[in-house]
């Protein structure tokens, strides 16, 4: 008997602590400097495009879900420093694990994994980013730069 | 020159080779499983022995020595496995990683590249170098086909040999000396060769590479199918590489049966054939004056109702079918079985524009017996109208080796100059026209026979005498064992076949006789049975009209209906003028253009990548291919289209 | 040659059937003719100075296209003695069959039906040889290495088209189900039963576990488990990733508790490689590999008492492993799949807050599982469902090859962490908490105290931290540090081949065992000297300790089960990998 108010006293103490719990989505938790979520393509200072295309990301990417297509730089229309940069960019991110070997793999610091979490959706074809969807602002070509 | 080669035994990291006295180190390692990193070093090319790379050492040997230009001499221990031997490797690397640039992300050669190969298996993991880089402005057009990069260059001097070994036209060299070498087109120069892609794959590194695969795709990321260059007569051996349903390159593939691992330009970078236009994708069937896109049961439908219809009202001698020589070999036999059979009508030929029958009888003749080995083991070769630095690069290259590195004589007449005449002992120009004048000298003059009669005055009056003819013959050389190449596209009427076979008869038995085809099937073609008079297997059947002729019957409305496969290698001009008489013009094609556009219906093809198919080198080897792309949309492959009219026609 | 005393007394007594012995890292690995297999594991078993009591593995690697195509491999403990032996047989592609050591070891009753289903040699004399992962109307065998890939193409813009969606053309036949269906094939009919489903879809089942109960009113005759509904092929997808690649999927096996995985793997890898590492990545290994022990105990913990009605247990529970997943995620950025032990090391270094998080969660959790005790360990109902219930023998649970807090709960004190210390576990004072009886109530106690233990490994982990790389400096295995290849050309070289291609293993076998919160998990990683492996094997605790389900559940109740399950805590993801 003695033992079942014991336990019942530990219910009855939790009732009244505050609770752990938080209400999404009137409040978020905090998320780390090193949190990994969706990816963002960066870019120097300048305004140049960190990624040059050399698709080394989606070679360690162990489930195959990014795409590069490479191309070549000209003075008129520059996107990255150097002779090459990426035409095209996509991210399956329905396949994606966000285990950050892309973000290791890069050798310009262009692809790191930042923290919006919030991504789902409910059309496959809409989980698909591309370039335009990754890529932070700025002033390059692609924005009419 | 053979001599009987002594056999000498010797010891490589413990285990005992045998192996013909003289045979270098590095090759006798290989023998026996042991595989010497090497840069400057290639099988084919003469060695250079300046990369240092393959260092090996020898017990009792003061130093180490190269494994690539040392010969192994009986009874030696070499150890490829030593401290000395691993230091010796780090130490080379480093020293060729000094002023290389960091680019392996933007280089294409990353992934293939011999140079970040051995840095990881042979090489130090970190730097020690902490000077400046030197630098050079980068890249630089050797051609449009070509980039240099001279920070990347390791001056291994392969591109450098290639040109001057075997494309012989050495527009690469190494300028300046010392820590300022650079490899640069010679002066007075351009590197315009149609052989400049080998230095491509040739290059260790990301030195040399082409316009055309410029950052198209890294080599992971591509599926590799073995395939054969469909854009001449050699049939050259090519890897295909691709990715996302595109073909990204081609690459070799050694068929030392054929092109010694080589390939032309024209061949390696010919593999878009779109050039931008888009590809038909549905059939289409001409209604009230407009093609119209139809589903594939009601176009072919419309073809058997119209093919069957127009064979009732005007006879089988109405129809006619054109093949191609572009085309596989089933494909051919399939047409002339869908016209001979199912329309049981003998017009059948694979050009509109050159009467295929004439060289399918020299191949019935005997005549199509060479082999490319046979350019190496000749004693001399006698080239008739042919320029194959042209129409079968692969060819000449060969030719050019057997020159070089054997001495043969070649005695080649052409109506045109040609490469050719570089190399030939005897070189002579003769007025096109006058082929058949020739042959009949040229036999005389091998037969030593006087003939002073008009047809040597015709071969005068261009310029070429019976005098030069005799020196020619005496200076190549040329007897049983001589090779002889007759462009077939001479082959005009049979008389000029007979003439070929006199020739070669009196020249004596065990002479190697072959015509050059420039296209992809010209053999293969014939051997099918898509030209007039011949079955498959070179069996005589009745003859009909040539192609050349049913482009003016069908001008005249005497042909009603003609049946074309293989659009896009059939001149437009004689499909105009076969439109312009005749009531049904069937053609398969790629694309619609003017000539497809003209049709009464046209069938979407499968490109030659994208079916499978025979095809017949210029040798007679015949070699098959299989598909690596998908037909976009609902094209078709010929054969299968074909088929299904021939079985609807049976009902 | 003297290799070990073992590998003499079997050469003498089977002088015809021992062949090729060598020593791997301390054990004995020997190959024994098909024939005499059956005679040799007897031997090894009873013989007073072998002893080898404990058939710890039962695998096969397929060496195609060698020859000899088919290794299999009966890897054996010895409790008394305290070492392992490895024992090897070839089988040959034309006639893929073994003997059935089902009788001298009972666990290589599943064992046997794995190698079956994924490589096709059949075992004479098992009682029940069916498949186990795979449907069971399938014709195939996939982990034979001719056996393609397969999977579905990723979809881009350029290809989402015309990827159309993969029906699955391997429907299964439409027939009457029978017992055998339900009980395998010892299954019979008895007058007065039923036999009924619990799951796979069932909240009180750790996951997709279904088990086929014959029951006499409320007394389980028989208890089927029938497992591989959650089997994803991650043993042939490791086969076709780089072995750094690989480490993603381990964190997919045993999921509550990923970094264990992540250990286990790279160790079997760094034994290939002959690679160490250094001390503190050594010591953080030890410290995350304890956070999630413990994070693992808490879930089931939660799940168990849950599933016996104490329903405020799994908020509290989740309540305090959420602290640990908060420190996972500070420092690696991930909660769960962190893959943050990898061949080599540990990804990055502990972050600055790391050490004071660690300590708060060591400050704070002591007095939790106090309270968790108050609510549970002296409780009546608890007493009532937990005590007595599913108790097996010693020698029992020796023969089903179980391990970890299942079997020390019975009082074998067998702990990895002790009997073959890695990762420097020998350099911390712990105890192995066991019980007594080897009931549920038993194996709480001993998962309770386990994560006490924890806590003071942890401690001593952190107090001595040593300072230095946390990961290799073998460049041709671990990436070089970002800044170095901005300048460096032998690291940039280095770098790109690393991730593009992955560096190359030399030929071998390697068996790593380590203690994860479920009992022995073993990785069995086989190389070819490519830079992608032949073969990962996953000694996955729950898959064996299962097999103890049915007798422990034979003569009790319905509701026993549920107990039972929770008690043996099994994982699906790594049962079925």
């Amino acid at each position: 008997m003695l033992e079942t108010f014991k336990g019942l006293l530990v219910t009855l103490r939790e009732l009244f602590k505050k609770s752990v719990t938080i209400p999404y989505p009137l409040e978020k938790r905090e998320t780390y400097p090193t949190t990994r979520w969706l990816h963002e393509l960066k870019r120097y200072d300048n305004g140049l495009e960190r990624c040059i295309g050399c698709a080394l990301c989606a070679a360690n990417c162990p489930v195959h879900c990014i795409y590069v297509e490479a191309g070549e730089n000209t003075d008129e229309q520059r996107f990255s420093p150097g002779e090459r940069y990426a035409t095209v960019y996509e991210i399956n991110m329905s396949r994606c694990i966000f285990c950050g070997y892309c973000e290791d793999a890069c050798p310009t610091e262009a692809i790191v994994l930042e923290k919006n979490y919030e991504l789902a959706d409910t059309d496959r074809d809409r989980m698909i980013y591309t370039k335009d969807m990754l890529l932070v602002k700025g002033k390059g070509p692609q924005d009419g730069g | 020159m053979t001599e009987q080669s002594k056999l000498i035994t010797a010891v490589i990291d413990g285990k005992q080779v045998t192996v013909a006295a003289g045979t270098m180190i590095l090759k006798a390692a290989e023998s026996i499983g042991i595989t010497i990193p090497v840069f400057c070093y290639h099988p084919r090319l003469t060695i250079s022995g300046s990369c240092r790379m393959c260092l090996v050492e020898i017990e009792g040997g003061s130093k180490p020595v190269t494994a690539c230009s040392t010969e192994l001499a009986a009874g030696v221990v070499v150890y490829t496995n030593t401290p000395t031997v691993l230091e010796a490797r780090r130490e080379i690397m480093e020293n060729l990683l000094i002023n290389h640039p960091l680019d392996c992300p933007v280089c294409d050669k990353g992934g293939e590249c011999l140079l970040q190969d051995h840095a990881y298996d042979w090489g130090p993991g970190a730097s020690r170098f902490t000077e400046r880089k030197r630098l050079f402005r980068k890249p630089i057009p050797l051609s449009d086909r070509i980039l240099l990069d001279r920070e990347r260059c390791i001056l291994c001097t392969r591109c450098v040999r290639f040109c001057d070994e075997i494309s012989d036209h050495r527009e690469l060299a190494i300028l300046e000396m010392g820590g300022n070498s650079e490899i640069a087109v010679a002066p007075d120069r351009a590197f315009d060769s149609q052989f400049s892609g080998n230095t491509v794959e040739l290059c260790p590194v990301g030195a040399l590479t082409s316009t055309s695969f410029r950052f198209k795709a890294r080599p992971w990321e591509m599926a590799r199918l073995p395939g054969i260059c469909p854009f001449c007569g050699c049939g050259c051996s090519i890897d295909i590489h691709t990715r996302s349903g595109n073909i990204m390159r081609f690459m070799a593939r050694e068929n030392p049966a054929v092109d010694d691992g080589w390939l032309c330009d024209r061949g390696r970078y010919g593999f878009d054939l779109s050039g931008g236009s888009e590809r038909l994708t549905k059939p289409l069937v001409r209604k009230q004056g407009r093609l119209v896109a139809v589903s594939w049961k009601e176009a072919i439908a419309t073809a058997v109702e119209k093919l069957r219809r127009a064979v009732s009202q005007y006879g089988p001698g109405a129809v006619g079918g054109i093949g191609s020589a572009w085309s596989s070999s089933e494909e051919n036999d399939l047409l002339q079985r869908l016209i001979r059979e199912s329309l049981e009508s003998h017009n059948v030929d694979c050009s509109l524009t050159d009467d295929g029958r004439p060289a399918a009888l020299a191949l019935a003749e005997g005549l199509g017996t060479f082999t490319f080995n046979d350019i190496d083991r000749a004693d001399s070769i006698l080239m008739i109208g042919a320029d194959p630095s042209r129409y079968q690069p692969i060819l000449d290259l060969r030719l050019k080796k057997a020159v070089i590195t054997r001495r043969t004589p070649i005695f080649t007449l052409a109506s045109t100059d040609g490469e050719m005449a570089r190399y030939a002992r005897e070189s002579l120009r003769y007025r096109a026209g006058s082929e058949e004048s020739l042959l009949r000298l040229l036999t005389a003059a091998v037969k030593k026979e006087k003939r002073y009669d008009s047809f040597e005055s015709d071969l005068r009056a261009g310029g070429l005498s019976r005098e030069a003819i005799d020196r020619g013959l005496e200076r190549a050389g040329l007897g049983p064992r001589t090779v002889v190449l007759v462009n077939a596209s001479l082959l005009t009427d049979d008389v000029r076949v007979y003439l070929v076979k006199e020739l070669v008869a009196a020249m004596g038995a065990g002479a190697s006789t072959g015509l050059l085809f420039d296209s992809a099937n010209g053999f293969g073609a014939r051997t099918a049975g898509a030209v007039p008079g011949y079955l498959p297997g070179l069996r005589p059947i009745d003859r009909g009209m040539s192609g050349p002729e049913m482009v003016v019957a069908a001008e005249r409305s005497t042909l009603k209906a003609l049946y074309i496969l293989n659009r896009e290698h059939h001149d437009s001009a004689a499909v105009a003028r076969a439109r312009r008489g005749a009531e049904l013009l069937i053609c398969h094609a790629l694309f619609l253009d003017e000539a497809s556009g003209s049709g009464d219906i046209v069938f979407p093809a499968a490109s030659v990548f994208e079916k499978q198919g025979t095809f017949t080198n210029t040798a007679g080897l015949a070699q098959s291919t299989a598909p690596v792309l998908n037909p976009p949309g609902e094209a078709r492959p010929e054969s299968t289209v074909i088929e299904e009219i021939m079985e609807r026609l049976k009902q | 040659m003297f290799l070990s005393p073992v590998i003499s007394t079997l050469e003498e007594h089977f002088p015809d059937a021992i062949s090729e012995p060598e020593l791997r890292s301390g054990d004995p690995w020997i190959t024994v003719t098909r024939d005499r297999l059956a005679d040799v594991l007897t031997f090894l078993k009873i013989t007073p100075e072998l002893r080898y009591n404990l058939l710890i593995d039962l695998t096969c690697i397929d060496f195609h296209p060698h020859p000899s195509r088919f290794s299999v491999y009966y890897y054996l403990h010895s409790m008394e003695h305290e070492r392992k032996l490895m024992v090897r047989v070839r089988v040959p592609d034309d006639d893929p069959t073994l003997p059935s050591v089902i009788t001298i070891y009972g666990t290589a009753n599943w064992h046997e039906r794995e190698v079956f289903d994924q490589f096709g040699i059949s075992f004479r004399d098992h009682p029940d040889l069916r498949r186990i992962l795979n449907p069971d109307h399938w014709t195939v065998h996939p982990l034979r290495r001719d056996f393609p890939l397969g999977g579905e193409e990723v979809a881009f813009t350029h290809n989402a088209d015309a990827i159309a969606v993969q029906a699955d053309t391997w429907t299964e036949p439409v027939r009457e189900k029978t017992v055998q269906d339900y009980l395998g094939l010892t299954g019979e009919v008895k007058e007065g039963t039923i036999i009924i489903n619990i799951g796979p879809q069932h909240p009180s089942t750790h996951g997709v576990l279904r088990v086929a109960l014959q029951l006499e009113g409320e007394t389980v005759l028989r208890a089927m488990p029938h497992v591989g509904y959650l089997h994803t092929g991650i043993e042939k997808t490791a086969e076709n990733l780089t072995y750094q690649q690989a480490v993603t999927v381990t964190d997919r096996l045993d999921y509550v508790a990923p970094l264990s995985n992540n250990l286990g793997y790279a160790l079997a890898v760094e034994r290939l490689l002959n690679l160490e590492v250094p001390p503190r990545a050594d010591y953080v290994r030890v410290i995350l590999a304890e956070l999630t022990r413990i994070a693992s105990h808490l879930i089931w913990l939660g799940t168990h008492a849950f599933e016996l009605g104490v329903q405020s247990m799994i908020l509290y529970c989740f309540r305090e492993r959420e602290l640990i997943l908060d420190i996972f995620e500070e420092l690696s950025g991930v909660r769960m799949m962190t893959s943050f032990i990898n061949v080599g090391g540990v990804r990055t270094d502990l972050t600055p807050q790391f050490g004071k998080r660690v300590r708060e969660f060591l400050a704070l959790f002591p007095e939790k599982l106090d309270s968790y005790e108050d609510m549970l360990t002296n409780n009546k109902i608890w007493l009532k469902r937990t005590k007595d219930i599913g108790a097996l023998s010693q020698d029992t649970l020796i023969d089903l090859g179980v391990t970890g807090p299942a079997l020390r709960s019975a009082g074998v004190a067998f702990d990895v962490r002790t009997a073959y210390p890695y990762c420097g576990y020998n350099n911390f004072t712990f105890a192995v908490p066991t019980g007594t009886t080897g009931d549920v109530y038993d194996k709480y106690r001993v998962r309770m105290e386990e994560m006490r233990q924890s806590l003071g490994i942890i401690r001593q982990a952190m107090d001595g931290l040593p300072e230095g790389p946390f990961r290799s400096d073998d460049r041709k295995v671990t990436l070089p540090p970002r800044e170095e290849i901005e300048t460096g050309m032998e690291q940039l070289i280095h770098h790109f081949l690393l991730v593009s291609r992955g560096f190359p293993v030399p030929e071998g076998e390697a068996y790593s065992l380590i203690e994860s919160p479920r009992g022995a998990l073993g990785f069995f990683v086989s190389s070819d000297g490519t830079p992608m492996p032949r073969r990962v094997r996953v000694r996955a605790p729950s898959f064996v300790n299962l097999q103890a389900l049915e007798p422990m559940c034979r003569g009790g109740m319905i509701a026993d089960v549920i107990a039972i399950i929770a008690g043996i805590d099994p994982l699906m993801g790594e049962v079925d990998r």
